[in-house]
């Protein structure tokens, strides 16, 4: 991510599929051309050597052959180019080549053509060192202190360096621990090579402990023991990076002090070279390649840094100073003088892009690509606005994120109880004194009108009376099928139920996941509550119904309970309700009255009422349109608060007993808490009669329950 | 002309190059020749695990499992601005709800989307299960391993024989004994294969056989403790790595512990501490501003991520959250010159462009808007980010009044993303406008019962209910908006009203 791009100031492409790394390129003035300016020498992997001397950009057709000094095939892969004092006897530079089992050094020079461009450029052998082991890359410096000349040192694939002075090999030593080969520089100020090795540590070695160690060759199996001739070889220090370094570096900035730069593949060091950290930094991309130089401020140093996103970074110690885009990912990175401009950097990329380049506010080539926007033909447009206008209007009309609730229902639930009793009865409580409790069978049935799911079905129903079942969770329904579910209803208890009405929820949802609920009713039979039984003559209690219709014969209302009367005109029933009381309907003759009479006043609620429901379903059936109940009389007020009364008196000596159970519980819990301590205590300690207190509570609290029950 | 190389030295090349795959398909090669070539196995291993690594700072998803089944919470109840889990434990300077909208555990939404942005730790498992994404990035990992594991299939494929280093058959000891060895197989087997016990394993091997005095060991065993939870002894380990060597990363691991253990004071010490040795490592400057937006200290997070900018002015983090806080704090023209910044550097995404088109409206730049917002819907990947372009699109034609055209919008916003609370909560705006009371109040109840730390579904709900009459739910409503934000005046103000109503009652 950058804002500028690097500037381009000379570019070349080499070759066709050759490739290039790290040590591919290098700089320097190779010729010896005495005009201090630099020459960009490349090696590729394919064995071609090129050596450059860029111009400025005049043509685009000339400027890489006119540019191109030299161009040779050499026999082997070139893996590193050096330019350096590597000639004894002779202060020019030369150019050592490095193939994977051959040291070559050339000497280049160029004499002065007579026509425009005919400088000729020539490629001499000065001595070459055939390897015994794969090499893997070199480094060159004043080993030992000598001055005026350079020695190779190789390091090969193995793990061995082998020193060359000049034209003469000079000793080879194997690195401790080795299993991969590392990036390898010689610090000139301290007289060490530093190499990160596998163990992921910098280690640096003394040039001299490296003279002084085992010999190389001597030892060829490495489970002998080692020759008493050498010293073990061991690092001077060693640091512990902790991860792979891509490069190392040792500029020589001063000659007070010299730092270590390693390029690691997650961060960047700057070391001493006395192995103390100076600075260090966290890079949050993967780099390629990197080139400390001098900076123009005391006590920094500056750095280029070549990332996998493309980037030419420069940073001063740890400041970002410049960012610049570059049009490949570089594999090796110099900085060069030319006779038109001076500190160019160069950049190789791995497919052999180089290209000389220069920081610059060209921003960079990122644009955005264009959004395929339409010529707008107005007219075209506003058509189409209007039909989708449309579209939308009827859309937001007929369907819109919450749904409308319909008119219809998307299922229908009918009930149908019974008209006879089950048998054999399915109630819990087989008998009540003596009164067998009969259950009636209450069908449902579920019709669906579109696709439902994950429905459920429920029965409220108020107790004493019970059913078999309380939850149905039906299977998923497609449109039109129906479900049918059964289940018994019958009386759980010994008391008189007040209610005969249920009612049954259904929850299910829509195939958009659109929760609905329907709700619908159902009565149960007043024989599920009451058995006939002969009527009573004198009762306590008695409620007069007035109506303005000739009395009805009892039996055709209450058709079932006619079987057992004795009556057979029908001007009395009786009622035994399975709980205990007993409640007569008597019709009077002559008046359009009928008493409803029995010793327990709660009792005649329930058949009063079907007494008018039943009287209303008879009347509507016969077409009279303008039947009338009525009571006449005071209301039997304080027979009704009596049983008010009653019922409160219930409530509250319920709630004492209550709170007088919950208050046991706690006190029961607390004795077991001062128990349970005691006996988890390690010194036994007498129980002080604890256990009695126990007992007692927990007879208590059982005589509590049963009181309460 | 064809000149043939070493292989290995090939190998080592493509590696140092990045060029992994055609790396570990050459030593492939050798080892099927030498099955006993150490260096092409390590250099396998380094490649393998290459493919695969992440940083693993920035791996930090709490998954579900870990924010429930957290132990090591210390105080329940911490004192305003120690806790990073608190929501409103603000210092003061930041901004509230009304002007910056939060994510559920009560953080301002951050201008930078990472992993740990996600990280507000819910209070219940019910609330954790349905979390709203608010920052399309809220909602909560079922479990942390997920990504992990995904990671260690992806190896499978390109081994169709099998893994490369079968683990049951390795054996530690062995290996821990040679340094050469040991960290690259390390590093394969908590990246790669993500065995942390192994892993572990291994680490205390080798740590023992260094003497207790590899920092980098310990570093690696700290790693594992954290993946495995126990922060404790992750902190010991990084501590003791400290001592032996200053490196930015255990400053960075130590802090992610302590932000783990929710002590976010003393991650900023270490973080201080570490810029004493680092000066101006961007990493640790970042973290400083992490912990301060975090904590809703926007002002300091942004002075912190001015310095990053000082250091590194290609800081797409630090770009993105100064202009997010510019664009909050009502200065949308500044926010606009960032985020153009951010295009101009190659940043080309839908949330650039969505940004860049409120900004731009914002600005009253109006030509810039709209094309603004086509772009950002030509670049949508995911239909969250799509709903979020059309969010903002009905933000706009409210503001230009095109009240049907803003209508659409959100119903598209909707229809993109079926739970974006705030488009549900201003459909319900405009559906009262139109008086369709019933719909405006089905809106309200999804948009609150979907994102419950936004207080305007509640305070919407609650002057809704006002106005028809149902004080007793206009009052939760006005309690819970106030629970959300209780600086909210106008939500004071209807409270005060109700009470002193009920009061009359």
């Amino acid at each position: 991510m950058s804002l500028f791009k690097a500037r381009d100031w000379w570019s070349a492409t080499l070759g066709e599929g050759e490739e290039f790394d790290q040590g591919c390129l290098c700089v320097g003035d190779v010729d010896n051309s005495g005009t201090e300016h630099d020459k960009v020498v490349v090696g590729s992997y394919m064995g071609m050597l090129r050596i450059f001397s860029p111009h400025a950009n005049k043509t685009s057709e000339g400027a890489l052959v006119e540019a191109l000094l030299l161009e040779v095939q050499l026999q082997n892969a070139i893996i590193q180019v050096e330019v350096g004092k590597f000639v004894s006897c002779s202060d020019l530079l030369h150019l050592a080549v490095l193939h994977p089992r051959k040291l070559s050094v050339f000497s280049v020079s160029g004499t002065a053509g007579n026509v425009e461009h005919g400088d000729q450029y020539q490629l001499k052998l000065v001595y070459e060192h055939n390897l015994q082991r794969t090499a893997c890359n070199m480094t060159y410096g004043t080993f030992g202190g000598v001055t005026g000349h350079h020695s190779l040192c190789i390091q090969s694939m193995d793990g061995m360096l082998m020193f060359f002075e000049q034209d003469s090999y000079t000793f080879g030593r194997f690195l401790p621990g080795f299993l991969i080969p590392g990036p390898l520089v010689y610090n000139s100020r301290t007289d060490s090579f530093l190499t990160v090795s596998s163990a992921r540590q910098l280690e640096s070695y003394k040039y001299e402990t490296l003279a002084v160690a085992t010999e190389a060759e001597s030892r060829q199996d490495p489970d002998l023991p080692l020759k008493t001739g050498g010293k073990r070889l061991t690092p001077d220090w060693t640091f512990v990076l902790g991860e792979q370094a891509l490069d190392l570096c040792v500029p020589s900035l001063s000659h007070y002090s010299s730092f270590i730069f390693i390029l690691g593949e997650r961060n960047l060091y700057c070391l001493r070279d006395s192995g103390q950290i100076r600075f260090m930094k966290k890079l949050e991309f993967n780099p390629s390649s990197f080139l400390p130089y001098a900076s123009v401020t005391d006590g920094t140093t500056n750095l280029l840094l070549g990332n996998h996103t493309n980037m030419l970074l420069v940073y001063q110690d740890v400041t970002l100073k410049w960012a610049a885009q570059l049009p490949f990912v570089p594999v090796s990175i110099r900085v060069a003088n030319f006779p038109e401009i001076k500190g160019v950097v160069i950049s190789l990329s791995s497919d052999g892009h180089l290209l000389c380049s220069y920081m610059g506010t060209d921003p960079s080539f990122f644009s955005t690509p264009k959004v395929d926007a339409r010529e707008a033909d107005y007219e075209q447009v506003d058509a189409e606005m209007k039909t989708l206008q449309k579209f939308i209007r009827e859309a937001t009309r007929t369907q819109d994120i919450l749904a409308k609730t319909d008119a219809e229902e998307d299922l229908i639930v009918t009930v149908a109880v019974s008209s006879s009793m089950d048998s054999p009865s399915q109630a819990l409580i087989q008998d009540i004194d003596g009164l067998t409790v009969p259950s009636v069978t209450v069908q449902l049935k579920v019709k669906a009108r579109c696709v439902v799911q994950s429905s459920k079905m429920t029965v409220g129903i108020q107790p004493p009376l019970a059913v078999t079942q309380e939850t149905f969770v039906l299977e998923p329904m497609g449109a039109g099928s129906s479900t049918v579910v059964a289940f018994s209803a019958f009386l759980n208890g010994r008391y008189p139920a007040a209610d005969l009405t249920g009612d049954i929820t259904v929850s299910f949802s829509l195939p958009t996941g659109v929760p609905r609920v329907l709700q619908s009713k159902f009565s149960l039979p007043l024989a599920l509550v009451c058995v006939p039984t002969s009527p009573a003559k004198t009762t306590k209690f008695k409620i007069t119904v007035d109506t303005n219709q000739p009395p009805v014969n009892l039996n055709s209302i209450f058709p079932e309970f006619s079987a057992k009367s004795e009556d057979k005109d029908g001007n009395s029933l009786a009622f035994q309700f399975l709980s205990g009381a007993k409640v007569t309907v008597v019709a009077s003759k002559t008046s359009q009255r009928y008493r409803i009479q029995s010793d327990c006043f709660e009792d005649m609620w329930l058949v009063l009422k079907e007494l008018v429901q039943r009287f209303d379903k008879h009347f509507s059936k016969l077409g009279v349109k303008d039947f009338k109940k009525s009571f006449s009389g005071p209301l039997p007020m304080q027979e009704y608060f009596l049983s008010v009364d009653h019922h409160f008196q219930l409530r509250v000596s319920a709630q004492q007993y209550q709170d007088l159970l919950s208050e046991r519980a706690v006190q029961f819990r607390a004795i077991q808490r001062r128990l349970l301590t005691r006996f988890k205590d390690k010194t036994p300690a007498p129980l002080q009669n604890l256990d009695t207190l126990l007992d007692a509570t927990y007879s208590q609290v059982r005589h509590n329950s049963h009181s309460s029950a | 002309m064809e000149v043939t190389m070493d292989p290995l030295f090939l190998a080592w090349s493509y590696f140092r190059r990045r060029k992994l795959q055609q790396c570990s398909d050459i030593c492939t090669k050798i080892l099927q020749d030498n099955p006993y070539d150490q260096a092409a196995w390590s250099l396998k291993t380094r490649a393998l695990t290459e493919m695969v690594y992440i940083d693993e700072i920035e791996v930090d998803q709490e998954g579900i499992a870990e924010m429930m089944l957290d132990e090591s919470s210390i105080a329940q109840v911490a004192r305003p601005g120690t806790s990073l889990r608190l929501p409103g434990t603000s210092q003061g300077g930041g901004a509230t709800p009304a002007v910056r909208p939060m994510t559920q555990s009560g953080r301002p939404i951050t201008g930078f989307v990472r992993p740990s942005t996600q990280s507000g730790r819910p209070g219940t498992m019910e609330q954790a299960i349905k979390t709203p994404r608010t920052a399309s990035t809220a909602r909560p990992v079922t479990s942390a391993s997920g990504r992990f594991i995904r990671l260690g299939t992806a190896s499978m494929l390109t081994n169709p024989e099998g893994p490369f280093i079968n683990l049951s058959r390795l054996n530690l000891a062995k290996y821990s004994q040679k340094p050469n060895l040991s960290r690259t197989l390390f590093e394969y087997i908590f990246h790669h294969e993500n065995d942390v016990k192994n892993a572990l394993d291994l680490a205390a091997q080798a740590t023992e056989h260094a003497q207790f005095k590899d920092w980098w060991w310990k570093v690696q065993l700290g790693k594992c403790y954290y993946r495995l939870g126990l922060y404790r002894e992750a902190e010991k380990q990084f501590r003791s790595a400290l001592n032996h060597q200053e490196v930015v990363d255990t400053y960075l691991y130590l802090a992610k512990v302590y932000l783990r253990l929710d002590q976010p004071i003393t991650a900023l010490n270490l973080f201080k501490q570490g810029l004493d040795h680092f000066p101006g490592e961007v990493t640790l400057q970042t973290g400083i501003a992490r912990i301060h937006e975090e904590m809703n200290n926007i002002s300091s997070a942004t002075e912190y991520y001015k310095d990053v900018l000082k250091q590194d002015n290609t800081h797409v983090e630090a770009i993105a959250c100064i202009g997010s806080n510019h664009f909050y704090t009502d200065q949308p023209e500044i926010a606009l010159r960032f985020y153009r910044r951010l295009l101009q550097m190659g940043v080309y995404n839908c949330q650039l462009y969505n940004n860049l088109g409120l900004c731009c409206f914002y600005a009253q730049q109006y030509d810039m808007t709209l094309s603004s917002f086509e772009r950002a819907l030509a670049l949508v990947a995911n239909d969250e980010e799509q709903a979020d372009v059309w969010y903002n699109l009905g933000h706009v034609t409210v503001g230009i009044g095109d009240l049907t055209l803003a209508h659409q919008c959100f119903k598209l916003a909707l229809a993109f993303n079926n739970d974006h609370a705030e488009a549900y909560n201003n459909l319900a705006v405009l559906e009262l406008r139109k008086g369709r009371i019933e719909q405006s109040k089905a809106f309200l109840q999804t948009a609150a019962s979907l994102a419950p730390h936004m207080y305007e579904p509640h305070f919407n709900l609650s002057i809704l209910s006002e106005k028809i009459g149902d004080l007793q739910s206009s009052f939760t409503a006005a309690q819970k908006s106030e629970d959300s934000f209780p600086e909210h005046v106008d939500t004071q103000q209807l409270l005060k009203q109700l009470q002193q109503h009920f009061a009359v009652l």
